[in-house]
């Protein structure tokens, strides 16, 4: 028994020490979470996936036709901001952590590439297989006074999926990524041999959904055979996000009344409006001024549209002016995944979306 | 008899005052510095103190140079490389004709470069570099660093360890140049006979692939305390290689490696070995809320927006560029209304500067005929894995 359970521990260990050594690992799970940060009209994207999985090629990310896409700027313009992180064979493995900016460049523009400047429908065509794009961004990425470049191409999604005839997206947007896990010096390895693990876009006012429904984003991600910088077409995943509509919630002000050995008691209450069953919090918050960031007490949901709770005011020496405010979060999560272009659907996300009312004044006399 | 004396001494002195027409580089309008930075390559970390020291020049430019002249500062890519860094300077001294070479980055650099600019006395001024070779005033008095001593800086941490970790074992990498070896000898030297010991001693070679065998072996040794003199490649190696073998020692790490941008990696592979790093410090650090309200920061933020759009204000190496330049701009100043290269070497070995404001507070340049480090005191700083916080009082970086 004792030189069984030895064998196993050794085929154990041995196994890990396999894995652990082994960099054709063939395990490919990227992971897509979309955040709307309406009303800011922002949305971020993060693509992830773990270190130890094979590296990306290609990602096609398609935006639902909820959202109405204008991506189309002026040559120059920021419309964006990044932040990726990955790991570096050339630096022992070390984590890079990366930040940086979204640009629109002109479809005769350049990006960098090893010290280069590269025509970036040079890199379209071996991409995306055409020099025709809507638009073409560049992630300009900076770590340690070193500046990374990555083009993105973008424009209408090519054709339906297989099986529709109505295009369910408003926009695709495509980036190829260098391998990193070929042998220095090889022409077209990633810088540093980075290996891309995580990369969150924030765009500013090009994505605008409608506000209603679920959109789901999905990506279209295809991975390297490892250490050979060649696609692997047949690795290809697909991975989705839901983004959660609606999302209001409304603070009615309430009734200020008269006070009991000095402490005012006020009902709250208020309206929801939000998907089924994804309320994680919700919280009142007092302060000053109208931003009122002082968390005040727990409320909770009453019954599905309507939410409320009690607060309670000691008076002072003198009138206190206060705003009030709901504070939430829709919760975040796995979904079901719904296969879309005849590849496997790996995941499905749900990001978790903070909520915030309407902020209103009250006045509390001041103590008899 | 004397009428005549005095019209040769006139004669002279106006041969004199000509003689700055006679030095290549330096017309009634313009200086012509150049220098050689690793913009690409694995040092290219580094590159940055070509724009910084740039963007100060062309600031003090635009307000009317120094002494009516223009300062124009011409700057070279040597990826690093020794050989490259002959070949540009060279271009820099003989198709350029510049007046001077300043800031050009790196020991084995400057030291390749040494012998050609001293035999043509041509000023090699406050270069990156704190080797003992570099800055040898008896054999190349033409050659000044501008950083610590690194001989000086290992002292500092010998003397921090023998104050504080009796019973220390350091287990050293260094890079096998000047640089390495001398942080390993002032390290040395101060902890003899004190308690803390070097139980093991690794290089590596500039042209290494990876250093995880050293740092394996000096793991092996049992050591307990890392030192790490190595630039920030190997550096960071070092640090993802000790993550790797799981080894959690004390870390003193090179100031030279220290940049925010080095340490945010430095940081994100391995936070536990990083929090409560030593280092040496002597420039403000731009990114340190502690200077917010610093004049100098004010100023540095309205050069780099002005002079070097786009460039990262975040990169402490544009700010060294600017500690340098802000420092060629006095010796200039210094060398009189027509400068000559032996009048701005003159000047280079005279100094005694306050005011720099991109310095630590309290620290002086002071230079002397035989006296070529310039930096004459620093800080000991220890990295809380958000920033680098003051650890010591000023210090004695000369070893």
């Amino acid at each position: 028994m004792r030189t069984t359970l030895k064998l196993v521990v050794l085929g154990l260990v041995g196994a890990f020490a396999l894995s652990g050594t082994g960099t054709a690992f063939a395990a490919y799970t990227p992971r897509l979470v979309v955040s709307d940060l309406a009303p800011v009209g922002a949305v971020t994207l993060t693509l992830s996936q773990p270190a130890d999985h094979d590296p990306s090629a290609k990602l096609t990310i398609y935006a639902p036709a909820e959202y109405r896409a204008a991506v189309v700027r002026p040559a120059g313009t920021t419309i964006g901001t990044v932040r990726a992180s990955g790991t570096a064979a050339d630096l022992g493995g070390a984590i890079l952590p990366l930040t940086g900016t979204v640009q629109v460049r002109a479809a005769t523009g350049t990006y960098s590439s090893g010290g280069t400047q590269v025509p970036l429908a040079a890199a379209a065509q071996p991409c995306t297989g055409t020099t025709t794009h809507t638009a073409y961004w560049v992630l300009i990425l900076q770590a340690a006074g070193q500046t990374l470049e990555l083009p993105v191409f973008v424009g209408a999604p090519p054709s339906p999926p297989p099986g529709q005839t109505e295009n369910p997206f408003s926009a695709a947007i495509q980036a190829c990524l260098p391998p990193p896990d070929v042998p220095a010096n090889t022409p077209g390895r990633a810088t540093f041999g980075f290996k891309l693990t995580s990369v969150t876009m924030r765009l500013n006012s090009v994505f605008r959904s409608s506000g209603t429904g679920q959109p789901r984003w999905r990506v279209l991600a295809t991975p390297y055979t490892p250490n050979t910088g060649r696609p692997n077409p047949s690795g290809t995943v697909e991975a989705q996000s839901v983004v959660s509509f609606p999302r209001t919630v409304l603070l009615t002000r309430p009734a200020v009344p008269k006070a009991v050995k000095g402490v005012v008691t006020l009902r709250i209450r208020g309206s929801l409006n939000v998907p089924a069953g994804t309320i994680a919090s919700l919280q009142l918050y007092r302060g000053v001024a109208a931003s009122a960031t002082r968390r005040a007490v727990a409320l909770r949901r009453l019954n599905p549209t309507t939410y409320g709770g009690v607060y309670r005011i000691r008076q002072t020496n003198k009138r206190q002016v206060l705003f009030l405010k709901t504070r939430g979060s829709i919760r975040g999560g796995t979904q079901t995944c719904e296969a879309t272009f005849g590849v496997p659907c790996i995941s499905a996300t749900r990001a978790n979306v903070a909520l915030s009312s309407n902020s209103v004044r009250i006045v509390i006399p001041k103590r008899p | 008899m004397k009428r005549v004396a005095a019209v040769i001494a006139l004669v002279l002195a106006s041969t004199a005052g000509a003689a700055s027409s006679a030095d290549p580089g330096i017309g009634a309008k313009r200086i012509l510095l150049g220098g050689t930075v690793p913009l690409s390559g694995e040092a290219a970390a580094f590159g940055s103190v070509g724009p910084g020291a740039k963007a100060y020049f062309d600031y003090v430019n635009a307000r009317g140079g120094v002494n009516g002249r223009r300062i124009e500062y011409r700057y070279y890519d040597d990826g690093y490389d020794p050989q490259r860094t002959v070949q540009q300077t060279r271009r820099l001294v003989e198709q350029d004709k510049v007046f001077a070479i300043f800031n050009s980055v790196g020991t084995a650099n400057n030291a390749a470069i040494q012998p050609y600019l001293n035999a043509k006395r041509v000023p090699q001024l406050f270069v990156g570099d704190g080797s003992q070779g570099v800055s040898r005033p008896q054999r190349f008095p033409w050659t000044m660093g501008f950083l610590q001593s690194y001989l000086g800086e290992g002292g500092v941490y010998g003397r921090h360890l023998a104050r504080t970790r009796k019973a220390a074992r350091l287990g050293v990498l260094y890079e096998n140049t000047a640089f390495g070896k001398d942080m390993t000898r002032g390290l040395e030297k101060w902890i003899a006979g004190k308690g803390p010991r070097v139980v093991a001693r690794e290089s590596y070679e500039f042209t290494d692939a990876d250093v995880f065998q050293q740092v394996d072996r000096l793991q092996r040794s049992g050591a307990d305390t890392f030192m790490l003199f190595a630039t920030p490649k190997f550096a960071i190696q070092a640090i993802a290689a000790a993550k790797r073998l799981a080894w959690t020692p004390k870390l003193y790490i090179a100031s030279i490696s220290i940049e925010p941008g080095i340490m945010a990696i430095a940081r994100a592979t391995a936070p536990e070995l990083t929090r409560g790093a030593f280092s040496v410090a002597f420039v403000k650090n731009p990114n340190d809320p502690i200077w917010a309200k610093d004049p100098a920061l004010a100023l540095y933020r309205s050069i780099m927006k002005r002079h070097a759009p786009g460039r990262k204000a975040g990169d402490v190496y544009h700010w060294y560029g600017m500690t340098v330049a802000w420092t060629m701009v006095e010796t200039l100043r210094r060398a009189g209304k027509t400068p000559t290269r032996a009048g701005l070497l003159r000047a280079a070995q005279s100094l005694d500067l306050g005011g720099n404001p991109f310095l630590l507070p309290g620290i002086r340049l002071k230079t002397s005929k035989t006296r070529y480090f310039p930096l004459d005191k620093v800080y000991l700083y220890r990295y809380d894995n958000r920033q680098w916080v003051k650890a010591s009082s000023l210090l004695d970086p000369r070893g």
